[in-house]
C-alpha cells in the first residue's frame, strides 16, 4: 500500500472513528486499572490491619496471662514461619528484647518505608506497623508489609494491560480492515460521481443492493444520475427536433430567395418573395410556440386567472373551426353544453381546444367525425375531444404529450410537434389532468378537473 | 397625422418611420423611455408607438407616466414574442392596442390607422353601407342591392368589422382578435375560409366584388 493511500486511509471517516474507539478503549482500561489498584490496595491494607490487630491482641493477652518471657518465646517461634509478621518487643527502658523491626516505635498505626534489607525484590516498601504498650511498660510493635496486595495488584494490572493491548490491537486491526472495505466502496462511489461530473452520465454506482448507509447512498446517486440523464436526453432531443423543424422551412426560404433573385419578371419575383415570407412566418410560429410553452410552464399566467365558462369557450372555438373542418371534408359535432365554470385563462384554454381540433383534423382521413363534449357532475368536470381516426397506440400516448413528439408515422404531416405539449402544459397550469384514451377507433383527449368546478 | 415612435433599436425605428412616412404620416423618433416621455408630454401627437422594452424607462412605466400627465393620444405597444402577460399589462397600463414582434409593416400600419381614426365616428351608425351592400347592425340584416343575404352570426360579425373599417386594411390577426377573440395564431385558415364564404354570398351573380384581399396585408372592403 502506497503512503498516499495510507494517508487517505488515516484521513477517512471510518478510520477516525476506529481511532476514537481505540482511544476510548485505552481510557477505559486506564480507569479500570486505577480502580483495581485502589481497590486491591484498600482490601489488602484492611486485611493486614486485621491480621496485625489479631496478633497484637493475642500476644498482649499472652503477656498478661503468662508473662513476658513466654511471649518472647512465642514471638521467636512465630518469626521462623515463612511469611510471618515482623515483631519488635522493647522493655520499659527501650531495650529491644526480640524482633528485627528496625524502627523508632510510637504508639498506634504507622506506615513506614523499610529499606529492603533482605534483598527480596518483591518485598514492598509499604509497611504497616502497630505499636502498643505492653503490661510491663514496654512497647510491642507488630508489622506486615503489603507484599501480597502488591502481588494481586500487579497480577490485575498485568492482566488489564495485556487484555487492553489485545483489545486495542484488535480494534485497530478491525478498524483498518473495515475502513479499507468502506474506503473501497466510497472510492467507487466518488469515482462514479467524478465521472458523471466529467460528462459520462451512463456511469452508475456499484453496490446499490443491500440496506446499509452506503448502499442507500449508491441508490440515491444512481437515481439522481438517471434523472439527470433523462433531462439531458430530453434537452438534446428537443434541440435536435427544433433544428429539424427549422431546417425544412429555412431550406425552402433559401430556395424562394434564390428564385426571387433569379426571377425574370417582377411578378415572379414578388411571388417568390411572398413564398419566402410565408416560410419566415412558419419559423416565427415555431418560435412563438416554443416561447409560449416555456412561458406557460413558468406559470406566470396563473396570477391572472379569472372565472371562465368552459361552455362558452367550447362554443367560441368550435364555431370558429366548424367551417374549416367542414371544408376539409370532416364533421364537427358539439355535444350538449352545460355551464361549467373554472378558474383559468380563457385565451389559453381556447388555444388548447383549438390545438386539439387542429390535431384531430391533421391526423384523421377525410370523412372523419370530430366530437367535443363537456360534462360535469359532483365528481369532476370533463372536457373531451374525440375523433374516429386511426388513433394513437397506447404505448405512445404519454410520449405525444412531450414537446416535439410526433410519431414517426406523422413526420410527413406539417406542423411542429408542439401542439399536444402546449395542450399538456395548459392543462397542467389549470390544475387539470389530461389523458389520451382510445375512442374505438380514434383518439379521445380528456381534460379532467377533479371536484374543482364551481357550478 | 403626427406619430411618436419610441424604439431603442435604430433599425426597427428606421423601418417603422420609413413606412409611416411613405404612408403620409409625420414621424418623430425617441430612443429611450425618458426621451419618449419628455416628447410625449411636451408635444402633441396623434399616436404613440412604444416598445415594451426600453432603456432608462420601460415602455409600460413610460406610458403610465404619460397617461398620468394627461397624454390622451392612442398608444400602440410593441411587445416581445411569447410574452402573454405583457399584453394584458400593456392594455391595463394605458395602451390601446399591442403588436407582437416581429411584425410586418402592413400589420403595424393597419393597426396604426385603426387607432388614428379613433374616436370612432361610425361606431354609432346602425346601418353600414358600402356601394350597394348594406348591413343593419340592429336588425342584423345584410342586403346586396335588394337581395337579402343569409349570414351566419359569425359571418355577420366578420362583415361588420370589415365594413366598420371600410376603405382601410384589416389584417388577419386583427380579425382573429376582434371577431373570434383569439389571441393566438391558429394553424388553419379560419379567416380565409370565412371570408371566402362571405364572398360567395355577397358577390354572387357577377356583381363587382366588394371584399378585396391585399396579399400579405389583409382584407379591405371598398366600393369597386
Amino acid at each position: 500500500m502506497s503512503s498516499e493511500r495510507l494517508d487517505r486511509l488515516f484521513a477517512s471517516t471510518s478510520f477516525r472513528l476506529s481511532a476514537i474507539y481505540a482511544a476510548l478503549l485505552i481510557a477505559a482500561f486506564v480507569i479500570a486499572g486505577l480502580g483495581a489498584w485502589t481497590a486491591t490496595r484498600n482490601a489488602a491494607e484492611h486485611e493486614v490491619r486485621e491480621r496485625v490487630q489479631l496478633e497484637m491482641d493475642a500476644l498482649l493477652h499472652e503477656m498478661r496471662v503468662e508473662g513476658t518471657p513466654a511471649a518472647i518465646a512465642a514471638i521467636r517461634a512465630r518469626a521462623h514461619i515463612p511469611g510471618s509478621l515482623d515483631y519488635r518487643l522493647a522493655d520499659a527502658g527501650g531495650r529491644v528484647l526480640i524482633g528485627d523491626l528496625d524502627l523508632a516505635p510510637h504508639k498506634g498505626w504507622a506506615a513506614i518505608d523499610l529499606p529492603n534489607a533482605d534483598g527480596d525484590s518483591r518485598r514492598s516498601d509499604d509497611f504497616l506497623v502497630l505499636t502498643r504498650a505492653t503490661p510491663d511498660g514496654g512497647l510491642l510493635s507488630i508489622g506486615d508489609d503489603l507484599e501480597r496486595a502488591e502481588l494481586v495488584r500487579n497480577a490485575v494490572l498485568g492482566a488489564l494491560f495485556w487484555v487492553g493491548m489485545g483489545a486495542l490491537l484488535a480494534t485497530l486491526a478491525a478498524g483498518f480492515v473495515v475502513t479499507r472495505r468502506t474506503l473501497k466502496r466510497v472510492d467507487a462511489l466518488t469515482g462514479v460521481v467524478a465521472e458523471a461530473a466529467a460528462g459520462n452520465l451512463f456511469a452508475r454506482a456499484p453496490g446499490d443492493r443491500g440496506d446499509d448507509d452506503l448502499a442507500r447512498l449508491s441508490r440515491g446517486v444512481n437515481a439522481m444520475l438517471e434523472q439527470i440523464d433523462a433531462l439531458v436526453a430530453s434537452v438534446r432531443r428537443v434541440s435536435t427536433d427544433i433544428a429539424h423543424d427549422l431546417r425544412t422551412p429555412l431550406t425552402h426560404l433559401r430556395q424562394e430567395l434564390e428564385t426571387a433573385g433569379a426571377a425574370a419578371t417582377p411578378a415572379a419575383a414578388a411571388a417568390a418573395i411572398a413564398g419566402a415570407q410565408a416560410k419566415v412566418d412558419e419559423v416565427l410560429r415555431l418560435f412563438e410556440a416554443i416561447l409560449r410553452l416555456s412561458e406557460i410552464e413558468a406559470g406566470a399566467a396563473r396570477a391572472r386567472f379569472a372565472p371562465v365558462d368552459l361552455a362558452s369557450i367550447v362554443e367560441r372555438v368550435s364555431d370558429a373551426y366548424r367551417l374549416d373542418v367542414e371544408e376539409s371534408g370532416r364533421t364537427l359535432h358539439v355535444g350538449p353544453l352545460i355551464a361549467a365554470e373554472i378558474e383559468g385563462d380563457a385565451d389559453l384554454l381556447a388555444q388548447a381546444l383549438a390545438n386539439l381540433i387542429e390535431n384531430a383534423m391533421r391526423h384523421t382521413p377525410r370523412g372523419a367525425a370530430i366530437k367535443i363534449g363537456l360534462r360535469a357532475d359532483q365528481e369532476a368536470v370533463r372536457l373531451s375531444i374525440e375523433d374516429d381516426g386511426p388513433g394513437v397506440p397506447e404505448s405512445d400516448r404519454v410520449r405525444v404529450l412531450a414537446p416535439f413528439m410526433r410519431l414517426d408515422r406523422s413526420r410527413s404531416t406539417p406542423g411542429a410537434g408542439l401542439g399536444l405539449s402546449l395542450v399538456n402544459a395548459i392543462a397542467t397550469l389549470h390544475g387539470a389532468s389530461i389523458s389520451l384514451e382510445c375512442a374505438n377507433p380514434g383518439l379521445r383527449a380528456v381534460f379532467r378537473w377533479d371536484g374543482r368546478a364551481r357550478r | 397625422m403626427r406619430i411618436l415612435v419610441i424604439e431603442d433599436d435604430a433599425e426597427t425605428a428606421a423601418y417603422i418611420a420609413k413606412g409611416l412616412r411613405e404612408a403620409g404620416q409625420l414621424v418623430d423618433i425617441a430612443r429611450d423611455g425618458r426621451d419618449g416621455l419628455f416628447r410625449a408630454t411636451h408635444d402633441s401627437f396623434d399616436l404613440i408607438i412604444v416598445d415594451r422594452m426600453l432603456p432608462e424607462l420601460d415602455g409600460l412605466s413610460m406610458l403610465k407616466a404619460a397617461r398620468a400627465a394627461g397624454v390622451a393620444a392612442p398608444a400602440l405597444m410593441l411587445t416581445a414574442m411569447g410574452a402573454i402577460e405583457d399584453r394584458v399589462a400593456g392594455l391595463e397600463g394605458g395602451a390601446d392596442d399591442y403588436l407582437v414582434k416581429p411584425f410586418s409593416f402592413a400589420e403595424l400600419n393597419a393597426r396604426a390607422n385603426a387607432l388614428l381614426r379613433r374616436p370612432p365616428l361610425r361606431e354609432e351608425e346602425t346601418v353600414l353601407r358600402v356601394s350597394d351592400l348594406t348591413l343593419d347592425r340592429l336588425r342584423r340584416i345584410v342586403r346586396r342591392g335588394e337581395q337579402q343575404l343569409d349570414l351566419q352570426p359569425r359571418e355577420f360579425r366578420l362583415l361588420e368589422e370589415l365594413m366598420l373599417n371600410a376603405g382601410r386594411v384589416v389584417t388577419r390577426t386583427m380579425l382573429l382578435e376582434r371577431v373570434w377573440d383569439f389571441r393566438f395564431d391558429p394553424g388553419t385558415n379560419i379567416v380565409e375560409t370565412h371570408i371566402s364564404r362571405i364572398r360567395s354570398k355577397i358577390d354572387r351573380g357577377g356583381d363587382p366584388p366588394l371584399i378585396h384581399t391585399l396579399r400579405g396585408a389583409g382584407y379591405v372592403v371598398r366600393a369597386p
